[in-house]
């Protein structure tokens, strides 16, 4: 089925928009959860949750590309699962490491959150993305939006990891530069 | 946690590049080149096709063996063409390839430049007036200016020049708008590629492929070997000494341990302007073999020896030099070791190693003074400070005192043994550089202890006191005891410490002589 279908069908509230959304992209957020929570239940999880936001988001949302959307959702609820899982664990998780590599991007690891704006700061990384040499940007974006490891990008291109975690660390400290010369300061 | 914010916003960034992201990862292939791939990605599975990465290729393939072909009959007729005009071939020397890159006679590599432009350049000597074109520099075209370019680069393409094929690195450059805008010359007879705005050497070169637009930085020719003057001279634009304004020279950051930033920030930048000293290094340069890349065969940095005393070793011995060219240019590609006597370039390009001569004007150039043959005294005041600090010497004023006494023609072993390791009850007799008959012992009782021929030693080290090796043991049956006694002969290094419920110290060698043992409770 079309996306503009299945969006239809949210509109009309008709609970066959998750099923045509789960047989048309249930593989496909459970494969974007599983790689950040690896764990087939919490997988699970966090796709059925991605259904439930999409039915209290549409309507009023309109996602012009539905898998993005999915996939986005899928990420991040992953991403909170992930989370809270390692704070009940207390230990070191997934989602603090990324955070940890992340950090190098800030100019100040402890600015307020209020100061940031989130739609200026996904243009600014939009633009960064799109100069960087393709090769870096898709080494960055299947760390920092896939969360593949750093051993697993470096398998799948044949790499050494080091060469790996070598380009992720300078296109982090360009990232850095660039969102200071934007005037983005985090 | 402003990161974690960082990294839901991540969440947002546009999907082409989440797809491009996929689409490579489940090809396995990494993307050649900008952002035009997605475009064609987009295109390409909008025509059913599978991941374009491998169709790309061979469609670069064909357009750069057409390139190749073009430019080669372009620069022949350039080159013939100049030739004929200029009617004195020692001035080209012979060199179809030199003629490329001759700023100085105000001829244009890229066979644009019109007689009356090289006419003007002539009267002013200033290549800006002569292109009417505004200078760029490079690095406003890289995307990260502090960013080390070779280093960045991962895509190679080939363009031929004179003889040889020349292959480029693709390196990171700002938007394909702006690298469009900084347009130089073109290269005649090659389509697409064009120097950066305001030069004449090919250094770096932007390609243009209608949606693509790239910059590249020259690597190497490729062929098994050839004369560096080719590339200093064709590629540089580098004719005589004259044409070098400076040359930096730092250590190579090959170590970025602690005790390797030490010695990186001993060594500094030396920035030498000395026109007799440039000239040294010019004629040097100019008689150098290049053997091609990824060569590390036949470089010889002293890196590659895990001790960390020749690492350390290596960085004081290394340079990374910074050509500063009388055209605003900078070439940043060659390192100089001294170890090996030799320059090299990351990604293993290779040269020759410098004639005994030739290495000691070069090892002069950049004060790589020396005491002895191959180790130079640098302990100075800082080591004897540390001998000061360090704990153990003071305390058992046995060998670890000897640590930085030691002047002329001594190993930094010792001394740099110190300086990165914490000064600790648990760690600190690492530091110590012990004698042959202690390492023996302790390293005869190990293997023993790994064969399983020592079952009743748990434990064998050299601690506190480092003339001694200390060995715990879990019984006092004599006859064991002395089987473990007979690893010291000499009765003067072993340190019985028996574990059985409370324990109890038995200084082996301490015994022979006061011929009394004494207990600790725990």
């Amino acid at each position: 089925m079309e996306d503009t279908e299945i969006i239809k069908l949210y509109w009309n509230r008709s609970e066959n928009a998750i099923a045509e959304t789960a047989k048309k992209y249930g593989k496909y957020c459970h494969s974007i959860a599983m790689r950040i929570v690896r764990d087939e239940e919490d997988a699970k999880e966090c796709v059925n949750d991605t259904w439930m936001r999409a039915w209290n988001a549409i309507p009023p949302g309109r996602p012009e590309k539905l898998a993005a959307f999915l996939g986005k959702i899928s990420r991040n609820l992953a991403l909170d699962r992930c989370k809270s899982r390692t704070a009940q664990k207390r230990e070191t998780g997934q989602v603090e490491c990324l955070c940890e590599e992340l950090e190098e991007c800030l100019v100040s690891p402890d600015s307020v959150e209020g100061q940031l704006e989130e739609m200026l700061l996904t243009e600014c990384i939009n633009r960064f993305l799109e100069v960087l040499p393709a090769s870096h940007r898709v080494i960055f974006v299947l760390r920092y939006w896939h969360v593949y490891s750093v051993q697993e990008i470096a398998d799948r291109f044949g790499m050494s990891k080091s060469k790996v975690a070598s380009i992720l660390f300078r296109v982090r400290k360009s990232l850095k530069k660039y969102l200071e010369k934007e005037g983005v300061l985090l | 946690m402003i990161s974690e914010k960082l990294l839901y916003v991540l969440a947002d960034v546009d999907e082409k590049w989440v797809k491009e992201a996929e689409k490579a990862y489940k090809a396995g292939i990494l993307p050649a080149q900008g952002k035009a791939s997605v475009q064609r990605d987009d295109r390409e599975q909008k025509n059913g096709s599978p991941y374009g990465m491998r169709k790309r290729s061979n469609y670069a393939k064909y357009l750069v063996a057409a390139a190749c072909i073009a430019m080669m009959g372009g620069i022949g007729w350039y080159a013939c063409r100049n030739y004929l005009a200029a009617g004195d071939p020692s001035q080209q020397g012979g060199q179809e390839i030199a003629e490329l890159s001759s700023r100085q006679d105000g001829q244009d590599p890229a066979g644009v430049s019109s007689q009356s432009e090289e006419a003007a350049e002539k009267e002013t000597g200033n290549i800006n007036v002569m292109t009417e074109e505004p200078f760029v520099e490079v690095s406003a075209l890289l995307a990260d200016n502090g960013g080390n370019v070779t280093e960045l680069a991962m895509h190679m393409d080939g363009i031929q020049i004179g003889g040889y094929r020349a292959l480029y690195e693709n390196a990171p450059a700002v938007s394909k708008e702006v690298l469009r805008e900084n347009r130089g010359a073109s290269l005649e007879g090659n389509e697409g590629w064009y120097l950066v705005s305001g030069h004449r050497d090919l250094q770096y070169l932007i390609h243009d492929a209608g949606e693509e637009v790239n910059l590249w930085k020259f690597g190497y020719f490729q062929s098994k070997e050839y004369p560096y003057r080719e590339v200093l001279e064709t590629v540089y634009g580098i004719r005589s000494s004259d044409d070098i304004l400076s040359v930096s020279a730092v250590a190579v950051q090959i170590d970025n341990t602690d005790a390797g930033k030490k010695v990186q920030a001993e060594v500094g930048k030396q920035v030498i302007t000395d026109r007799e000293d440039i000239r040294q290094l010019y004629e040097v340069l100019c008689g150098m073999t290049c053997y091609g890349s990824d060569r590390w065969d036949l470089i010889d940095t002293g890196a590659a020896d895990d001790s960390r005393k020749k690492m350390l070793q290596a960085v004081r011995f290394s340079r990374d030099l910074t050509i500063e060219l009388a055209d605003g240019n900078i070439v940043d590609s060659l390192n100089y070791t001294g170890i090996g006597g030799m320059f090299y370039e990351f990604g293993g390009i290779a040269y020759n190693p410098l004639s005994e001569a030739e290495q000691e004007k070069i090892d002069r150039i950049f004060e790589m003074e020396r005491s002895g043959k191959e180790f130079v005294d640098w302990s100075g005041e800082e080591v004897q400070t540390d001998t000061q600090t360090d704990v153990t010497g003071q305390k058992n004023g046995t060998a670890g005192t000897v640590i930085g006494t030691e002047t002329e023609g001594m190993e930094i072993e010792s001394s740099l043994a110190t300086e990165d390791i914490p000064v600790d009850e648990s760690t600190y007799h690492e530091a110590h550089r012990y004698s042959d008959e202690v390492e023996e012992v302790q390293y005869a009782i190990s293997q023993a202890m790994m064969a399983g021929e020592l079952p009743y030693v748990t434990e064998s080290a050299i601690r506190e006191n480092p003339v001694r090796v200390e060995v715990r043991v879990n019984t006092q049956d004599e006859a064991l005891l002395e089987k473990l006694k007979a690893f010291d002969p000499s009765g003067d290094i072993l340190k019985i410490v028996y574990s059985e419920g409370g324990f109890a110290i038995q200084d082996y060698a301490k015994e022979k002589y006061t011929k009394s043992t004494y207990a600790i409770l725990e």
